[in-house]
């Protein structure tokens, strides 16, 4: 005689129902057996639903499901739903089932109406939308950006690298003729170069992504060339290449800006700098640019007289006074200078008023 | 159709939180089936089921990389579960 069946309460007594189960899954209907076994599976199943989530199938999962147990395609869906679009829309969520495309699919492939006509949520064209937008934007960044980094790489293969740039600046300026150590030039004098050319020199790791954004926003809208290089880039550009302008010199001499910040340091890239930048004539470093405009050595320079050959490297040939009547356009920029030196708390702003009040003369030319 | 062990659904579920849905689906099916014998399965299943006599049926969905292993009594309307894991003609089609 069989042992009474009693109710499950813990997961003993349902794995213990479980294995009874098993022992008699084989029951014919009509025998005793059979009737243990549907008692037992009733209370299982109970005992399962009391534990499990009460959570529904989702209607197109139960679809979706289907077609797979039937090995039915999306063109057979589309077939018999009317449209491809349609079709995918459903199979996407993008559209609700309905009542016709439920009937449809219970007749003709024999899914139970009822898992498929739960509501459910569908997603808005808008959110859609933006979706595919946003999708579209990372991959376009993502690519963007690989095509840089691999532009990159491709022209920075054969610039020099780190050591060579330490090896070739280590002492080549120290070669020019009126070679000025950098600390042998006044702070005021440096000061000034900093506010004209580079005010964050000391703050950027070789080259600025804003002023370059800047210059190129700037280019592409005025059709008219704008700088944006730092005082690293302009080394890079006027010692280390010697190519005319173009997209290619510029991502080269970022890469090189970048090796040269490893290779040196910053006072020492100044100082080269200072050394080698162009002052329009035949003048190359400040010391000759000093000798050659106001008959001084650089550390007899005023602050007005800094400030004038600070403004000079940006358009020699428009500032300079010695060739042609500049003189308005020269003081502007001179008291441009003298004005971010003041904002940049390098000077005060009196300081700067009485150097303004300056006026611009070069010895002997006016 | 009544499914025995589908606490084994429940946890390979929790487990694999991406094939739930698919298990919901896959359980809901199964309770609106009423299948009178196994060739009802195979007509419902038929490209998924791997049948051993005498009532041994295996759901194997290789592009969901599932495989439910159960025994079925048609007449009785039971469906056993027994395990659920990773399907095995994936498995033969990946050498």
């Amino acid at each position: 005689m069989s042992k009474p069946i009693r109710p499950i309460r813990t997961e003993a007594d349902h794995a213990a129902a479980l294995a009874e189960i098993d022992a008699l899954f084989a029951a014919t209907p009509e025998s005793q057996d059979a009737d243990r076994l549907e008692v037992l599976s009733v209370l299982v199943a109970e005992y399962e639903r009391a534990q499990g989530s009460a959570i529904s199938a989702h209607p197109v999962e139960v679809l979706k499901m289907a077609m797979k147990a039937q090995g039915r395609t999306q063109a057979e869906l589309a077939e018999l739903l009317g449209s491809r679009s349609r079709a995918s829309e459903v199979l996407g969520r993008r559209r609700q089932l309905s009542g016709a495309m439920v009937e449809k699919l219970a007749q003709s492939w024999a899914i139970p109406a009822a898992l498929l006509s739960a509501p459910y949520s569908i997603e808005s064209r808008l959110l859609r939308t933006l979706k595919i937008g946003v999708a579209i934007l990372a991959i376009t960044i993502g690519l963007g950006g690989a095509a840089v980094a691999g532009m990159f790489a491709w022209y920075g293969s054969d610039l020099p690298d780190t050591e060579h740039i330490a090896a070739a600046l280590s002492g080549s300026t120290a070669n020019v003729p009126g070679f000025t150590p950098l600390q042998d030039l006044p702070p005021e004098l440096i000061k000034a170069f900093l506010a004209a050319e580079d005010e964050d020199f000391y703050g950027h790791a070789g080259y600025s992504g804003t002023a370059i954004l800047r210059a190129a926003w700037h280019t592409a809208v005025s059709g008219k060339r704008q700088g944006g290089s730092t005082i690293t880039q302009q080394v890079a550009k006027n010692v280390l290449l010697k190519e005319s302008p173009s997209l290619k010199r510029k991502i080269k001499e970022i890469i090189l800006a970048q090796r040269l910040e490893d290779a040196l340091t910053k006072d020492r890239i100044l100082e080269t700098w200072l050394n080698v930048v162009y002052f329009g004539g035949k003048e190359y470093g400040v010391t000759a640019a000093a000798q050659h405009y106001f008959g001084k050595a650089p550390g007899n320079l005023s602050v007005a007289e800094a400030a004038y050959l600070a403004g000079l490297p940006k358009a020699p040939n428009v500032y300079r006074l010695d060739v042609a009547d500049n003189r308005i356009r020269a003081k502007e920029r001179r008291d441009w200078v003298l004005n971010r030196m003041a904002a940049d708390g390098m000077i005060t702003v009196s300081a700067a008023r009485l150097a303004s009040a300056e006026p611009l003369t070069v010895p002997g030319r006016n | 159709m009544r499914i025995l062990g589908g606490n084994t659904l429940n946890a390979y579920a929790m487990r694999k939180p991406r094939r739930k849905e698919f298990l919901l689906a896959f359980r809901a099916l199964v309770e609106a089936a009423s299948w009178r014998r196994l060739k009802d399965v195979e007509g419902q299943f038929l490209q998924v089921v791997d049948v051993t006599p005498p009532d041994c049926i295996a759901f194997d969905f290789p592009e969901e990389n599932l495989r439910i292993e159960t025994r079925v009594n048609c007449a009785l309307g039971l469906v056993r579960v027994f395990s659920v894991g990773p399907s095995d003609r994936k498995k033969r089609r990946t050498p």
